[in-house]
């Protein structure tokens, strides 16, 4: 007889989640559904009507956790639907952003995943805030990356956070020979230290797979064999930057997309017939409590090919690579082998940019309301953004960020695993879940009143 | 391993897509647009402040001496007032990384280290910004009572940052908060 907990909210990540979870005798999972709880910004609907130059702003400032990656989608898809060909040197600075935004993105879940796993040839969780080694050493790695991300990503992006130098036909300027050299070293610099710290973490994370137990809140909990394991598939466009429709051969197509809504996707009411007080964070719902999961999820449930796909570090792998690694572990060992990448992918676009190039289209069209789209390959995976510009305005706008698309297939793949293990799972996707955007009715105390899209 | 970091730190924190939330980005616009010494880096940190650059700024070591941050802040004033606080005065989760994450509170961390001062004004409202498709330059859609207090909070900071534009307001001699309208006192 299978029996319902809920695990809400989830921790250590970003945005608002839970995990409504049926399970069976021995505990382990027979269907999950993971949903956003996050409420929805409304990006799509504000950005109709403005100019083609202002949305991809806006853009920016639906999440902080990727707006590197959302303002170049946008940018790159006000560009691609307009049919505007930007300099060979703006490219080189918009890819040494993205490279810097996935090296302090990745750094800092690092931080989020180790208090999960254990040292290896020990039994000791890893606190990353320990002032004791080899941790401290570990933490002070990380801290370094994100500097380095951050300073590089600063300079060429001309803002800390939301970026201000990318616009619509390149950027508004290049950098200057010193800074150029100022990128390199530190990019240098960061060649050593993501190598060391790709090795640590493989070796961390192997470690955790090949255990057979690990303990949570007190209790012993079998690492099973199908843990966070799927069979949904992989999208990704780039190993590295991104894929537009004005691309020779576009790697994304937009009539592979569908969306289902949540009502037709997720459980229906559920009553929660288990708990466990002693679980992390105060412990899981108390039984007695229901559950919603189709009336209370915020975010659509996109397709690709009809069904829900894994987007992110492992897909790119995966697609360009030939990685086949999977379960949890192998989506993390992926997003650890980007760290090299990152730091020579900073490295060679330094070598070929040439500060002294223009960096502005010598034409910007006004656009004649055609579809563009640009799929940027953002830390957490593909996060498209579709436009329809004519005349210089924004005439539709559409945002399908890369948590989106791995909800479905993340409760795809808490299935096998024990229920104690399901927010391991969820850590490893990397979750970011503000940007889900896609609009419902809801009323002044935040009910939902209308499930239908608002179109 | 000053790369990044600076003596002296002013972050803007907000998210302008929700109304008078873009108080902290408007007034670090307004600091940008003057002369300040080589010490100081104005900062939007926009939706990212916690997340990104306090526990980054926590986690290390740098002499970054003093932090002035920039924010609407709910102390149950009049809309556009302003209040400076530190972090001692916050409620517990406030400035909470939205990650979750060991580092739950990151100011909590620095302040004993690093001198934090926190520049409140009190919103009107924060619904998503009425955004007129006119306006094409426009990056702050505050309310009008928060847009008034504008110039107050860019005279706080300079104070603040001990640089002297003439119009600095010195917290010791008036009381800020204490302004009804926020708005600057012409005789000052």
């Amino acid at each position: 007889m299978s029996k319902v907990v809920e695990v809400s909210p989830t921790t250590r990540h970003e945005g608002h989640t839970k995990l409504v979870l049926r399970v069976n005798d021995e505990g382990i999972i027979e269907r999950g559904d993971w949903l956003s709880l996050t409420p929805v910004r409304g990006i799509e609907k504000l950005a109709i009507g403005k100019s083609m130059h202002q949305a991809p702003k806006i853009a920016s400032r639906v999440c902080g956790i990727c707006p590197i990656a959302h303002t170049l989608a946008g940018t790159e898809a006000m560009e691609s639907s307009i049919g505007c060909e930007i300099p060979d040197d703006a490219y080189l600075l918009r890819l040494i952003l993205q490279a810097a935004n996935r090296v302090q993105s990745h750094a800092l879940h690092n931080i989020l995943s180790l208090p999960d796993m254990y040292l290896p040839g020990t039994e000791m969780k890893i606190n990353p805030f320990s002032p004791e080694e080899p941790v401290r050493s570990v933490a002070l790695r990380i801290q370094r990356m994100r500097e380095i991300g951050q300073t590089v990503g600063e300079i060429v992006g001309g803002e800390p956070i939301h970026p201000s130098n990318p616009r619509i036909g390149g950027m508004y300027k290049n950098i200057s020979p010193r800074a150029k050299a100022k990128i390199y070293d530190l990019a240098k610099e960061g060649v050593k230290l993501a190598n060391d710290q790709m090795e640590f973490m493989i070796s961390v994370f192997k470690n955790y797979e090949n255990r057979d137990f690990t303990e949570i809140g007190g209790t012993e909990v079998p690492i099973t064999e199908l843990f966070g394991s799927h069979d949904q598939g992989y999208m990704a466009v780039d190993p590295r930057y991104a894929s537009t429709s004005r691309d020779d051969i576009p790697m994304w197509h937009p009539e592979r997309w569908t969306e289902v809504r949540p009502w037709d996707w997720y459980m229906d009411e559920q009553e929660i017939t288990m708990d466990d007080p002693s679980y992390p964070g105060g412990g899981t719902t108390p039984a007695g409590n229901t559950a919603w999961p189709q009336m209370e999820a915020c975010t659509a449930v996109p397709l690709y090919d009809g069904v829900p796909i894994e987007v992110g570090p492992r897909a790119r792998m995966s697609v360009f690579r030939n990685y086949d690694h999977k379960g949890a572990m192998g989506l993390q060992i992926a997003r650890q082998m980007e760290f090299p990448d990152c730091m020579y992918t900073i490295i060679e676009a330094c070598d070929a940019l040439n500060t002294s190039a223009k960096v502005v289209a010598d034409e910007i069209p006004q656009g004649d309301g055609s579809l563009g789209w640009c799929a940027n390959e953002a830390p957490r995976g593909t996060d498209v953004h579709l436009t329809k510009v004519k005349d210089g305005r924004v005439q539709w706008y559409s945002l399908l960020v890369p948590t989106t698309w791995n909800f479905p297939t993340c409760s795809r793949a808490l299935e096998g695993a024990p229920w104690q293990l399901a927010e391991v799972i969820v850590r490893a996707y990397d979750p970011c879940v503000s940007c889900a955007t896609h609009m419902m009715v809801v009323d002044e105390n935040k009910k939902v009143v209308a499930q239908k899209l608002i179109q | 391993m000053l790369d990044w970091y600076a003596e002296t730190m002013v972050v803007g924190c907000g998210n302008p897509l929700q109304t008078d939330d873009g108080f902290g980005p408007a007034v670090v616009n307004e600091l940008k647009k003057l002369q300040l010494p080589e010490t100081v880096k104005v900062l939007d940190a926009g939706l990212a402040g916690p997340h990104y650059l306090f526990t980054l700024m926590a986690q290390s070591d740098a002499p970054i001496k003093k932090m002035v941050i920039l924010d609407i802040l709910d102390f149950g004033g009049e809309p556009g007032q302003i209040s400076r606080i530190t972090p001692d005065l916050l409620p517990p989760g406030s400035y909470t990384d939205p990650h979750s994450w060991g580092l739950k509170e990151p100011l909590q961390a620095m302040k004993d280290r690093i001198n934090i001062v926190i520049i409140g004004c009190q919103p009107e409202n924060t619904d998503i910004s009425r955004i007129e498709n006119s306006s094409d330059d426009d990056e702050v859609w505050v309310t009008e009572s928060v847009r008034m207090a504008i110039p107050r909070a860019v005279q706080l900071v300079l104070d603040e940052i001990g640089v002297d534009y003439g119009t600095t307001i010195s917290h010791q001699e008036s009381n800020p908060g204490g302004d009804k309208t926020g708005k600057t006192s012409p005789q000052r």
